[in-house]
């Protein structure tokens, strides 16, 4: 069998036999987007590394859990990433690395956001990481959607699928999440009346 | 279209998403008269513009390669024990039920032999029969109990008793009634303390050991004991669980050499 031919299933089946090869091109296929997923709802690099590991340490251990009438092995691996990263925040919430201590950015990062320049104003290098840290500060759930609809670029059914959730939901979260963005990213000094158009829009999310 | 419903379709208008080409020619039009609707899609569409950048950005990231070495060690570690679980399960399940068809057999096959079915009763000296069933017929009455209903239990039952109201009937003196052997004066006694009660129920007498058959014209006598319920469902007796730990009386043929051979349950 040629791991980079083979579809999902069999890869999975072949891993199960013990085939490392299986396994290996399962992790190929598969860790990008779920590095990518755990490192945009963190920002942290190793945690992120240590959720993809433990992503896939809990497939070779409960692989037989995979249904694959359920739904797809990529959404059944985002699943296993997000219920691991959201016990790693919870855990983690009471501690601040000391990379990451309010002089060097963390808390003042929603501050950093909220006063620099408009975004057409800045560099692309700066507006890019103004963006991140912006998506950072988002609440959790809405967070969530931003990094599965925008920055992984899946669908609202996609998403509905990984986060168990229904697609209106998706799309209200989205409304909103997207909604928050522009008012942290938005200079303070614009006009009131566009702050109040953006405002307003929470009454329809 | 107004600005509540523009609001609904921002989103996708901006995200480039597929919609209704009615909605959107709609929207884009509402946005072209309508000056916070032009600014709020210019802020989306902007928004949705870095939002890729990034996503274009990270694109690139990626574990590091420790990542993946650590989880194929950790396969190739756990790799002999999740190939040989399955068959070691199997194979234990198939010695476990070796196992018990063997003992089934054995135990069956011993009892054939010590109780086979020509020993299906042990004589009195005045012909009266305790009985000690053949090990067909107990295994066939544990069958019958084992699926039985009130009605059938009534039955098994219902024999013992007219035997033993006509037994207790009979007058002592003529040693029909006894299941002790002659001239065993306290033996008769205790043999009619035990069926004195004529309301009494009784089930057939049930061999204690696998020793040789029973036999009364050796002497012996009963004794009265009480046994907890539980003890029924040794014998392949029905057992009412909400009675389980209340006691339950029971006659023990005590044969001449002091061992007890058979049993029966007094209801």
């Amino acid at each position: 069998m040629k791991p980079d031919n083979s579809s999902d299933s069999e890869l999975l089946q072949a891993m199960r036999a013990g085939d490392e090869e299986a396994l290996a091109a399962l992790y190929r296929r598969r860790q990008p987007g779920i590095y990518r997923f755990a490192l945009q709802m963190c920002g942290s690099q190793q945690l992120a590394e240590d959720i993809t590991q433990e992503v896939f340490m809990v497939l070779m251990r409960e692989a037989h859990t995979f249904d694959p009438a359920r739904g797809s092995l990529g959404a059944f691996l985002m699943g296993i990433a997000r219920h691991h990263l959201r016990r790693r925040l919870q855990r983690e919430r009471f501690y601040v690395a000391m990379s990451e201590a309010p002089d060097n950015g963390g808390l003042s990062s929603q501050v950093l956001v909220t006063t620099v320049g408009p975004l057409d104003e800045m560099s692309r290098t700066e507006a890019i990481e103004a963006v991140r840290r912006a998506v950072l500060t988002l609440p959790e759930r809405y967070r969530e959607v931003v990094v599965l609809c925008d920055l992984q670029e899946m669908s609202y059914a996609e998403t509905a699928e990984i986060l168990g959730c229904a697609i209106g939901t998706v799309r209200s979260r989205l409304h909103r999440a997207r909604a928050l963005l522009i008012e942290k990213l938005r200079p303070a000094r614009e006009d009131d009346a566009a702050s109040a158009t953006v405002k307003s829009t929470r009454c329809f999310a | 279209m107004n600005c509540q419903i523009f609001e609904t379709v921002v989103n996708d208008l901006a995200r480039e998403q597929m919609m209704e080409a009615s909605a959107r020619e709609q929207a884009l039009a509402h946005s072209r008269v309508c000056e916070a609707c032009t600014l709020r899609l210019a802020l989306e569409r902007r928004l949705t513009l870095w939002l890729r950048a990034l996503a274009v950005e990270m694109k690139s990231v990626s574990p590091s390669a420790r990542v993946e070495e650590h989880l194929l060690e950790v396969f190739r570690s756990q790799t002999p024990s999740l190939q040989t679980r399955p068959a070691s399960r199997r194979r234990y399940w198939l010695v476990a039920a070796a196992a018990v068809v063997l003992m089934a057999l054995g135990i069956a096959g011993m009892r054939w032999e010590l109780y086979g079915p020509s020993q299906t009763s042990i004589k009195t000296s005045n012909n009266t029969e305790a009985q000690i069933f053949p090990i067909a017929s107990t295994g066939a009455i544990h069958h019958q109990n084992a699926e039985s209903t009130p009605e059938q239990t009534a039955a098994f039952y219902r024999p013992r008793r007219k035997q033993s109201v006509r037994k207790s009937a009979r007058p002592s003196s003529s040693g029909n009634e006894t299941l002790v052997a002659k001239g065993t004066a306290r033996a008769t006694n205790t043999t009619e303390a035990a069926n004195s009660a004529q309301s009494e129920v009784t089930t057939q007498f049930l061999p204690l050991s696998y020793a040789s058959p029973v036999s009364l014209q050796d002497g012996g006598h009963l004794v009265r004991v009480q046994l907890p319920r539980s003890a029924m469902a040794r014998f392949g007796l029905p057992v009412n669980m909400e009675r389980h730990g209340e006691k339950v009386k029971a006659d023990v043929l005590v044969s001449a050499d002091g061992l007890a051979r058979a049993i029966r349950f007094v209801q």
